[in-house]
Parts: C-alpha cells; structure tokens; sequence
C-alpha cells in the first residue's frame, strides 16, 4: 500500500485496505494522521466523559478531555450534568486545575471571569458598565458540548450539534450486551473511586483494537496469570478462553467478546450471590444465560472506551471475584496515550464486596495490574517497531480475517454479527473499517 | 484480610511516640536499605520472607485538588491494594518464565532516605522516602519513581518482618505503563 502525502478524504481511506484486511502502520505512529483523528474523529464522535456517579451533588466536578479539548463535566443546582469547555472565554485559560472536587462556581485564574455551575457568565474584573456594551455578556459563557446525554450513568459528549443521538452509537445491538454489565440490577452500577490514570507509549488506538477482541494475544501474554489468579478454576477458565468465544461485532466499529464456559450449565463464576438474583430479575433469560457462563466479557464502545470482567483470585482463602474495569484510551499524541481506568460495582451490594471487587481489579487490570503489565510493553515496542521510515510503509497485517469474515456464527442468540471464536481478528478489523470512514468523511 | 489493622494515618501521627534507640535505629536502616538491594537485585523470595504473613500493603490513589474545594469520595482509591499471597502471585507472574512485562529486565535503583522512627505497642513505626529510578530497554528516559513510606516493623526471629506499608506517590498520574516493580 502506497502512503499518500495529502490525507483528504480518499488519502485517509486508502490507508485501510478493507478488501485486503490490511492496513497502514502509520495510523500508529504519524503525527500528522493523529491531527487529522483529533478533528475527524474527536470533534464529532460521542465520547464518554465520566459517570453520574462521579459527581452526585451539586456542584460537584471533574475534569476530562474530549479529544484533545479540556472539559468539565459538572452537576449543576438544577440537577443536570453539563459537559463545558475548560477555558475561558477571555484569554484561553484552563478555568479548573484541579482533577475534581465541589465548586458553587468557577472563577478563572487569570482576570478573574466568573462562571455559574450551568457555565453562564456571571461576572468580569470591573462592573459591566465599565465595559461601555462592546462585550455580550450573555454570549460569554464557558463554550458547552453540542450534545450531553446518558446510557447507565454513563455521560458522554459531542462536540457537533449535528452528530445523530447518542442513542445511534449505543444503539439496541450494544445495549443488549452493554446492560449485563451496567444496567444488571435494578439501582445500576456505581464508580469505585476516582479514575487510575497513567500513560502508554503507543498509539491510543491499540488499547480499542484489542478490547475489541484479540483472541490470540490472551494465552500468549495472559496464559501465565491466568493459571496464577484464578487458582482451582483455571482450567474453566482456560476451556472457556480456547473454547466457547462468541466475537461480536456490534456495528460502527465496537465489539465485545464473551469468553464462555463449556456446557450449558450457569456457574455465576465470581458473583455475589444475592446480585444473581437480582440479575435475573434484570436481564432477560437470553442474557442471564451469557451471564452464568462468562469467565471474561471485555468491548470496546467506538472510538476510545472499553470494559474488561473477569473472575480472579489472589487470596488462598477466598473463590474468585469478578472486577468490572471501563477504561478510556485517551489520546495525547501518536505514540503517548493516557489511561484512565474506572472499577465499578453493583450498587446494591455490600460494601465488603466491593471493596473486595476493587481489588481484585487493582490486581488485575488497573496501573499494578497483572493483565496490564504485561499488554503494555507488548504495546510499547509497537511504537518501537514502526516509527521509522521504512517501517511506516510497511502494513499492519489483519489478512486471516478474509478466512473468517464471510462464516459467521449464525445460530448464536445474541444480536449482532458473531465470529465463531475470538482468534478470527475480525471485531479488531472492524475498528479500522470504521476508523476509515469517519477518515474519509462517510460519517 | 485481617480486619483490625487500621489504614495509616495520613495525618502525620505516624511518628507519635518515643524515638528509638540508636541501635535500633541502625537496624531499621539497615532493615530498609537491605530491602532495597533485594528489589533492585530481584531477590524476590528473600523479599517475601521479610513479609509478615498478615501483611497490609497499600499505595493509595491521590488527585490534584483544589484548596476549599475537596470532596470525599466513598471507595479508598489506591494504585495498589495487597496481601503477602497476592504479592507472591505477583512475584510469580513476573518471574514467571513466559512473562512479558520484565522479560527483557529493567534496570531498577532505589535510593531510601529520610529514615525516622519511634516505638509503639505493636512494633517499630517507620518512615522514609524512596526514589526508584527504572530504565527499560529501547526507553533511555528513565522513569523516576518518588514516595514517602510508612511502615510498620514487628519484631521477628531477632530482626523484623514489614507488618504494614503505606506508600504515598508524588504523583496522581504515572507517567509510565505499568508498575511492574514494588516499592
């Protein structure tokens, strides 16, 4: 595939070849191609921003990115949870500097412009009169996103007023499977603490890409901890990784993948046994049936956010527990990645579960995580393998997909389009189709 | 879990109390600066015996916050939450031969510092600092690792096991991939 220097909208398609299953190596590595993402993708795409119960109170905040845009996602008096733009509108200042805390305003550092909780204008440095009316202090508010809507305590953003619902990206297909991890019981999931963040020295799209399903990298960077942290059930958990992985591929570039054990019998491997009651008050026998046999469940919502569940064990004396981890890949530059890495838990368990739950995540999949540590050095040395010129002509190789892709798994009862295990590469391949055409302006 | 053990004060009561002796205070350095050659050196299974069996090991989770404006948070965030049987799984999956994250080993120096230390009913209260430098292969900048440490040292065969450690990072974000190591 030949690299084009101009990237207008044919340049950024050619860069994925979908017929072939190939695709650049410069989407990992080219800083010029990451300018274009923060615009093409991170301006108007949904991005999620934080969880309702991040901020329960009025007044309460954090503070985010989309894209490349500071923001705060702020609980206002009236109840509502606003997405602002973190600068303000006088000279550009990032208003708030703190990562999250409980304001009744918010003041810039500079001049001292002040703003209300729904992000109006309040005040300025002199009385308004001194101004003699060449400012519109009505239009002067800190720039909000164009749309701010929730799924499950989930917030996400847009920039672009013109962007479909939030409801087109998590559409029925991925609520079905989204809902057995954050709507499972009747009062929802809660946040665990303030999001781990650290950083990765690749590109922000590997994290999605493997979330989306890499079958094959599990047992070769995963076999060991997983015989390690899952003790007596190791062997369940191996079979259900080599056996039963229903793929799915959920449209526009998300995905999730089910790693399910053998057999039709339901083990609730590492729930607690009161919140399976009330699963199944929740979810329809469909999904509770997916539920009792999963070992791992782990999507990624198109373009940067992921989940991983797993039951893991690190005590001798306790059986496994499920963690449930949503992690957004965000992007700094081409080759440098933020993560932020929430644990959550069912709200109406008890507070010993989910402090036992958090830590069988913080061992697991977090900045000290077992799974993590060894994945991001695998990722590392991607940067490593293509930043040079020779190495950015060459492809990234996706070609077992044409293998696969036209054999779907049809009788699985789940919506969507299932590959018939987790080794076909297809979900990841997906990723880059959709890549390519919010690149080339088909979204 | 053993419930009784109450997280460490943050407050800076840790040091309450009657200093130690001067001999003690050489063998509580010594305890420390030991440990960190065992760390540096990866003489995990030597680490671990100094471990007490009910150890409580926890780094917490800090943000950047502003003054008049903080705000609790329910759940006790932390980078890492540990027992002695979870670090030894650790230590069994990074040694372990088919492990990615130190497969091409890092380069790790420790530099324990500050030492303070004083009696109290249920052992030797401790405090120090640590700056852990790690270079990784095909990364020349180094990663620079700074902390304030709280530890609880019981008396044990004629020296210590580490019974509790608080480790605070100097940092709400890790600008790294990973804590492949221990402190």
């Amino acid at each position: 595939m030949s690299a084009p220097e101009i990237l207008d909208a044919a340049g950024a398609a050619a860069l994925v070849d979908v017929e072939q299953g190939l695709a650049s190596r410069r989407l990992f590595v080219d800083e010029a191609l990451f300018e274009l993402e923060a615009e093409r993708i991170f301006t108007r795409a949904w991005v999620f921003v934080g969880l309702d119960s991040e901020i329960p109170n009025p007044g309460d905040y954090v503070t985010r990115n989309m894209g490349l845009d500071p923001v705060i996602l702020v609980r206002g008096e009236d109840g509502r949870a606003r997405v602002l733009h973190n600068s303000c509108p006088h000279r550009g200042v990032m208003i708030c500097q703190a990562d999250a805390g409980r304001a009744q305003g918010f003041t810039c550092p500079y001049h001292g412009w002040s703003f209300g909780l729904d992000g109006r204008f309040k005040s300025a440095f002199h009385p308004r009169e001194f101004y003699r009316g060449a400012l519109d202090f009505d239009r002067l508010g800190l720039h909000p996103a164009a749309q701010v809507d929730s799924y499950a305590g989930l917030v996400f953003a847009t920039w672009d007023a013109k962007a479909p619902p939030l409801a087109h990206t998590l559409d029925d297909t991925v609520r079905w499977y989204f809902d057995m991890f954050f709507a499972r019981t009747p009062q929802g999931m809660q946040v665990l603490g303030p999001p781990q963040r650290w950083v990765f020295e690749h590109n922000w799209k590997i994290g999605p890409i493997n979330f989306c399903g890499d079958g094959p990298h599990a047992p070769m960077l995963h076999g060991p901890i997983s015989q390690l942290a899952v003790g007596e059930s190791a062997e369940q958990f191996m079979a259900a990784i080599m056996g039963e992985s229903p793929d799915v591929i959920l449209g526009n570039g998300s995905a999730i993948l089910l790693n399910l054990t053998p057999g039709e019998r339901l083990d609730f491997v590492g729930y607690h046994p009161d919140m399976v009651d009330l699963h199944r008050r929740t979810l329809n026998p469909t999904q509770i049936g997916l539920l009792g046999r999963m070992m791992t469940g782990v999507a990624t919502l198109f373009p940067n956010l992921s989940l991983v569940q797993a039951p893991v064990r690190f005590e001798a004396d306790e059986p496994p527990i499920n963690f449930l981890t949503l992690r957004l890949w965000q992007p700094v530059s081409a080759t440098r990645t933020e993560v932020w890495n929430w644990f959550l838990a069912e709200r109406e368990a008890p507070d010993d579960w989910k402090a036992r739950s958090l830590k069988a995540g913080l061992r697991s999949f977090s900045a000290g995580g077992t799974f993590d540590q060894d994945d991001s050095e695998a990722w590392a040395a991607v940067s490593r393998g293509i930043r040079g010129p020779v190495g950015r002509r060459l492809d990234v190789n996706f070609q077992i997909t044409r293998g696969w892709r036209d054999d779907p798994w049809h009788d699985f009862p789940g919506p969507g389009r299932t590959c018939r295990n987790m080794f076909t590469e297809c979900t990841e391949f997906e990723f880059l189709a959709e890549w390519r055409r919010w690149m080339a302006g088909e979204r | 879990m053993n419930a009784t053990v109450k997280p460490t004060p943050a407050d800076g009561t840790w040091l309450d109390g009657a200093p130690v002796s001067d001999t003690d205070y050489r063998r509580v350095s010594e305890f420390l600066f030991r440990e960190a050659d065992l760390l540096a050196s990866r003489r995990y299974d030597a680490w671990l015996a100094r471990l007490a069996p009910d150890l409580v090991y926890r780094v917490p989770l800090q943000q950047f916050e502003k003054r008049g404006e903080e705000r609790p948070y329910g759940a006790d965030p932390a980078w890492l939450d540990d027992t002695r049987h979870s670090i030894a799984v650790r230590i069994r999956q990074l040694t372990h031969a088919q492990s990615n994250a130190d497969r091409v080993p890092s380069f790790l120096r420790y530099f324990v510092t500050n030492v303070q230390a004083v009696v109290a009913d249920d052992g030797l209260r401790v405090a120090s600092q640590v700056l852990l430098l790690r270079v990784r292969a095909n990364n020349p900048r180094p990663f620079l690792l700074s902390a304030a440490r709280h530890d609880l040292l019981r008396p044990a065969d004629g020296g210590f096991v580490l019974a509790r450690r608080e480790v605070k990072l100097d940092m709400p974000i890790i600008d790294a991939p990973n804590l492949a190591f221990f402190l």
